[in-house]
């Protein structure tokens, strides 16, 4: 401060010396940055400028765009298969994918936190974190095996017990719910590891002092470590959010958004204008409505976090 | 039928463990059960891969679910026959990938933890600002320059959109890391003559090691399971990656030995399992130390 107020009218002037100095004297640096910018500018930033801009646009992707204005946006709202179906989908499947990674990893969490043995808790870990090495692939293909309406293991249980077989992955009805249950009983890997992460950071006096004054496993869970694990939480709520917003891998390798669009997500329509039907405006627009959904959620979840550390230090 | 008694077992266990608390060396062995149980349906599908894999047709047809003996072996061979050279793709495709994004993301993150060159904080936020761009928004336009610039049926079409996408995560793990290396070190470095270059790979990798192989590790996992890129990039089948290749074992290997296209699925997976079994450890205690949290 005292320095700057000694020449104030040439500071500029030095200002820009300075810069220049310390530019001359770092120039390595913007070589060592160059690598990362050239790879973001060409697979980051400029497509995303060119998903906004094009979202405006009737596009093929490789001629020249033509301006049309909110037509695309017009045409998602109105359509019955975007808006009507897939939007329902997508919040169907967010929410689901939300209360599972929120409830089912958290108990998990939870049950391995209190075993005391050392040992126990480390193979539980270990347990529930080796399927995370099954390839997403593989998993989609034999969840779909276990499906099959014919020679299925769900049916062939069913049968068994003397039920109307189901069609599961087939049937308009049944589509969607078979694809929230995959994964049961989605206790995630990760997700666990997180929250764990979580429990192990409570300061171990807290909990004692729990315990002596007689809190019950169930109290000092919902009054105590709830609470304090709230940051995990919000942090898996907003990857399972984004994560849930964008997905259409089982769209993409197994439902093909069917039987007739029962199981279509925005994502998956996207995929579809840009890859078979060549309309690339469409699907930048609907790119477009999910990054701003996204951030959207996003945004709103930051703002919780700021106010539960808040709440913390108080 | 299992999922419910499973699920009131489950919820039950907690208000279980209240009236145990006085017989104390009982507490781990409900929760053990428990766990053990919900475990165990989680391998369900793992299970049945596994004992499908070594099933010829005719023990397909008469018990499919059921585990049955002889085992055949030869599934795998038959199988392994089909995927290796895909195997290989995906090899090169991982290897590629992470080579480019490492190397790019740690000069970047060690430019930005050591040096304060002028606009450093303009390209800091830049990257920071990448966390706000969804995948989704960029894939088809980032397809479209990908196309544009010819780089899709290439190697460099699958590396470089991939290592871009991963630059975010890994320079901001990578800055917080080298800034918290005490300066001291490098004063050292300086006072001894090593050039600043000399002080990246000399000093600052060595200590970097452990944080370097997380996400390495996390990397090779994340480009073995990427398909939706390749989808769209590669039309060739012969270059798809292992895990495209499952996805037509059924036409490539004959379609009736349904039992190798699972040993083809098993397969797949098995260079990731292997990739675990060494680095869990670290993996484990990577997350659950709490390094990565908001």
């Amino acid at each position: 401060m005292a320095e700057s107020k000694r020449q104030p009218a040439s500071s500029e002037r030095t200002d820009a010396r300075e810069t220049w100095r310390r530019i001359k004297r770092y120039w390595y640096c913007y070589l060592m940055i160059a690598g990362t910018f050239a790879l973001l500018l060409t697979f980051s930033y400029f497509p995303a400028i060119s998903a906004f801009y094009h979202s405006f646009t009737i596009w093929d992707g490789f001629r020249p765009a033509k301006w049309v204005g909110l037509q695309n946006y017009q045409e998602i709202f109105t359509s019955p298969v975007i808006f009507g179906k897939a939007f329902v989908n997508m919040i169907f499947l967010a929410t689901w994918s939300v209360i599972r990674a929120l409830v089912f990893p958290l108990f998990g969490a939870a049950l391995i936190y209190r075993l005391r043995s050392e040992r126990t808790a480390y193979f539980f870990r270990l347990l529930f974190v080796i399927p995370l090495v099954v390839p997403g692939v593989v998993g989609i293909l034999v969840w779909r095996q276990l499906y099959e309406p014919n020679v299925g293991l769900f049916n062939a249980i069913l049968v068994a017990f003397h039920m109307k077989p189901l069609p599961f992955l087939n049937g308009e009805a049944t589509a969607l719910p078979s694809l929230m249950f995959m994964g049961f009983p989605w206790i995630d890997g990760v997700g666990m590891l997180i929250y764990l992460a979580g429990l192990l950071a409570i300061p171990g006096e807290i909990i004692e002092a729990a315990i002596m004054d007689g809190a019950s496993s169930l109290r000092r869970f919902f009054s105590m470590e709830l609470p304090l694990i709230v940051p995990q939480i919000r942090l898996i709520l907003i990857l399972n959010v984004i994560g849930a917003l964008q997905g259409f891998g089982m769209q993409l390798l197994v439902t093909h958004g069917g039987p007739s669009n029962a199981t279509t997500v925005p994502a998956w329509e996207m995929y579809q204008a840009a890859m078979t039907a060549s309309r690339y405006g469409v699907a930048s627009a609907i790119g477009v409505v999910l990054f701003i959904l996204i951030f959207g959620l996003t945004l709103i979840n930051n703002a919780a976090v700021r106010s539960s550390v808040e709440y913390q230090a108080n | 039928m299992s999922a419910t008694t499973e699920i009131s077992r489950g919820t039950g266990a907690p208000t279980r463990y209240r009236s145990i608390h006085r017989f104390r060396f009982k507490r781990d062995w409900t929760i053990s059960i428990v766990l053990g149980i919900l475990g165990f349906i989680t391998f369900v599908p793992v299970i049945m891969l596994l004992e499908l894999s070594f099933k010829d047709d005719q023990q397909m047809a008469s018990a499919m679910w059921l585990p049955t003996l002889p085992l055949h072996v030869h599934n795998y061979v038959k199988a392994f026959a089909v995927m290796g050279s895909y195997l290989i793709n995906s090899a090169v495709f991982v290897v590629g990938t992470v080579t480019v994004s490492i190397v790019c993301s740690t000069l970047t993150s060690y430019a930005f933890a050591r040096y304060p060159f002028p606009g450093r904080e303009f390209f800091y936020l830049a990257v920071l600002a990448l966390l706000m761009i969804p995948g989704i928004l960029t894939l088809i336009t980032c397809f479209v320059v990908t196309v544009s610039l010819k780089l899709n049926n290439t190697y460099l079409g699958v590396w470089l959109p991939l290592a871009a996408g991963s630059q975010a995560f890994q320079i901001i793990v990578l800055r917080t890391f080298f800034a918290s290396m005490p300066p001291e070190l490098f004063e050292a470095g300086r006072i001894d003559g090593a050039s600043e270059a000399r002080m990246l790979v000399s000093i600052a990798m060595p200590l970097a090691k452990p944080i370097l192989t997380t996400l390495i590790v996390l990397q090779i996992n994340g480009v073995w399971n990427e398909f939706i890129w390749p989808i769209m990039v590669l039309s060739r089948p012969e270059r798809y990656p292992a895990i495209l290749a499952v996805l037509q074992l059924s036409t490539l290997i004959t379609a009736r030995d349904v039992g190798a296209m699972y040993a083809g699925y098993v397969i797949c997976g098995l260079p990731l399992f292997i990739l675990f079994a060494f680095s869990s450890r670290a993996f484990i205690r990577g997350l659950t130390s709490g390094a990565i949290k908001m």
